[in-house]
């Protein structure tokens, strides 16, 4: 019995003591997502969320992964250079970290504060600035649209755009996150047009 | 030892030494020659700040990969007169080291303050804004002093050694890198040793210094008092362990004995030069934790303050609007007395009527919702949020 339970363990110090393969270990549950989902290449066909509950129409030629029920990744690059995120929580989960007060009577500016707090405690390290948050029609639905932007360790500016609204006790976000540098204005009103197209 | 050698001798002689005894006998003290030689000594002055082990050069290459990224972050603060504060104090406690130990501070409002390996000491602004005076601040810089000068880091390195690298090493120090603070906060720290040893070294750096020595627990119980609002244990600086209260109890401890020494107390707080640097930093501090969502913080630690003159007078609407904010239904008395207070306060403060219209608002009140719009408008026709409240106005 003693030795049931101290093997396991052992491998797993042995395994966590290599640098090697302790990014192994960290890659591993990407490498199961990557054999469940594929990008797939966008067409003329609407794109959508794994549980079909949210659809879009993608920028042709990007490529769009719907890695769970209720999340859709699309990018041009990869994600790692720059990437779209559409995304249903439960409002319960949304604000996890500040455990904000929000419900589906909350006011839209209300929701952005809360929205921005929730952002700032997620990236502790970054410095998050706000540059402009506006009123915006989500699928016809009154929403937010807010613009951020940090600076990254090697100081490339990122610009990050969020556009959601609560809708029937669910949190319904697109994210937007890319580099100011080259892609942020190349990529803005392909962007904008998706954005446009979505429908919860 | 005597015995030891003496049963070693008396073993050989009787040769009941066995081949495996010996090899377990020659390993150990092998690995006691290793630990001997791995023993890190304490800088005692400024030309002993050298570069000269492996180790060391590891580190303090790490700690300036980490110092190029902090500045990549825009996190460090380039204000010419605070920086130059905080270094006097640094070298008012640290005369020996001639500025070798560097202050910097960087922008965030959770209360934090680490020593990096290569005497670089940063102080966070929210930890600045919440102290009331140098003598608090020396606290700080004394303790992460004493950590640069035993060199705690290369000792916790030698210990953690490559198993734990040197994110686990710097987030031990309390270092909130990426991800988040709370959870950075509960990896141990320094070993119980090594914090009680900074405690009471740089408790004597403040007595040599001749700054009151009674305000040394203040800066702890500061700390305490913000890890209770956020509903963590403890904060990362000055670690985990020992416990917050029992640091608390040690500095009132020390501070008995030195006066049971008949040591002369000095009252030197440095209150007035404190806070001519600090003040301007406070309202920045107030905007982030709300931004932040810290409203258990802005409303049981700083709205609990008897005395609030150490903030600007905008204070006042921060409290209210982190009581709105928070959004309970048992704080609706509190909203509508800490508003009141806030209009007595500060009649001018554009964000208050923003807030007053939103209350108003929320409560259906819409023509004083409007006229609270308005009004934020008109004193602030370029906020960043002005075509959220023409869209709100265009309802009411």
């Amino acid at each position: 019995m003693r030795l049931t339970l101290l093997k396991p363990l052992k491998t797993f110090y042995l395994v966590i003591q290599h640098r090697a393969l302790r990014k192994l270990l960290c890659l591993a549950p990407l490498l199961c997502l990557q054999a469940c989902v594929t990008w797939q290449t966008i067409g003329t066909e609407p794109i959508a969320t794994g549980s079909g509950q949210i659809t879009a129409q993608g920028p042709q030629g990007w490529l769009a992964l719907a890695p769970g029920q209720n999340t859709l990744f699309i990018s041009r690059d990869g994600p790692a250079a720059h990437y779209v995120k559409i995304e249903k929580k439960l409002l319960s989960n949304a604000f996890a970290r500040t455990k904000a007060a929000v419900s589906n009577d909350t006011l839209l500016t209300d929701l952005a504060d809360y929205y921005t707090a929730e952002i700032k405690t997620a990236r502790t390290g970054l410095k998050i600035n706000v540059e402009s948050v506006e009123p915006l029609k989500i699928s016809g639905k009154n929403g937010v649209k807010t613009h951020y932007h940090y600076a990254n360790q090697d100081g490339l500016t990122i610009d990050l755009i969020c556009y959601f609204l609560v809708y029937d006790n669910h949190l319904y976000e697109i994210v937007y996150e890319t580099p100011r540098l080259h892609l942020f204005e190349r990529d803005r009103k392909l962007v904008e047009s998706f954005v446009a197209s979505v429908r919860l | 030892m005597k015995s030891l050698i003496k049963i070693v001798s008396n073993r050989l002689r009787a040769n009941k030494f066995t081949r495996q005894s010996l090899v377990v006998f020659l390993i150990s003290s092998i690995l006691s020659i290793a630990g001997c030689a791995g023993h890190v000594t304490a800088y005692n002055t400024a030309s002993d700040v050298t570069v000269s082990t492996i180790t060391e050069q590891k580190l303090w290459h790490q700690a300036a990969e980490f110092e190029k990224a902090l500045k990549n972050f825009d996190q460090v603060v380039e204000d010419p007169e605070l920086i130059h504060y905080t270094q006097t104090v640094m070298n008012k406690l640290f005369p020996e080291y001639d500025g070798k130990i560097k202050v910097r501070v960087l922008d965030n409002h959770n209360l934090n303050a680490f020593a990096l390996p290569n005497g670089s000491v940063y102080v966070h602004t929210g930890l600045l804004s919440a102290l009331e005076n140098e003598a608090q601040l020396a606290t700080v810089l004394a303790h992460e002093g004493m950590h640069f000068v035993y060199k705690h880091g290369e000792k916790s390195y030698n210990t953690f050694h490559n198993s734990a690298g040197f994110s686990v090493f710097i987030a031990a120090m309390g270092i909130p890198l990426l991800g988040d603070f709370a959870a950075l906060s509960v990896i141990s720290g320094y070993s119980k040793g090594f914090e009680t040893q900074a405690d009471e070294s740089g408790f004597q750096r403040l007595k040599q210094a001749g700054y009151d020595l009674r305000e040394s627990p203040k800066a702890f119980q500061k700390l305490a008092e913000e890890a209770k609002a956020r509903n963590i244990k403890s904060y990362a600086l000055f670690a985990s362990h020992p416990k917050l209260s029992s640091r608390i109890a040690n500095f009132d401890r020390l501070i008995a004995q030195a006066a049971k020494e008949g040591d002369r107390q000095s009252n030197y707080r440095g209150e007035a030069p404190y806070n001519g640097i600090v003040m301007p930093l406070r309202e920045k501090v107030l905007n982030s934790k709300l931004e932040g969502g810290q409203y258990n913080v802005l409303i049981d630690v700083i709205g609990q303050l008897e005395d609030k003159s150490l903030y600007p007078a905008s204070v006042y609407y921060f409290i209210a609007e982190a009581y709105r904010m928070r959004g309970r239904s048992e704080d609706s008395t509190q909203i509508t007395e800490a508003f009141e207070i806030a209009m007595t306060q500060v009649p001018d403060y554009p964000p208050l009527y923003r807030a007053l219209g939103e209350h108003h608002l929320k409560l259906g009140n819409q023509d004083k919702a409007k006229k609270h719009f308005q009004q934020y408008l008109s004193l602030s026709p370029n906020a960043t949020d002005k075509s959220f409240i023409e869209f709100y106005l265009q309802d009411l």
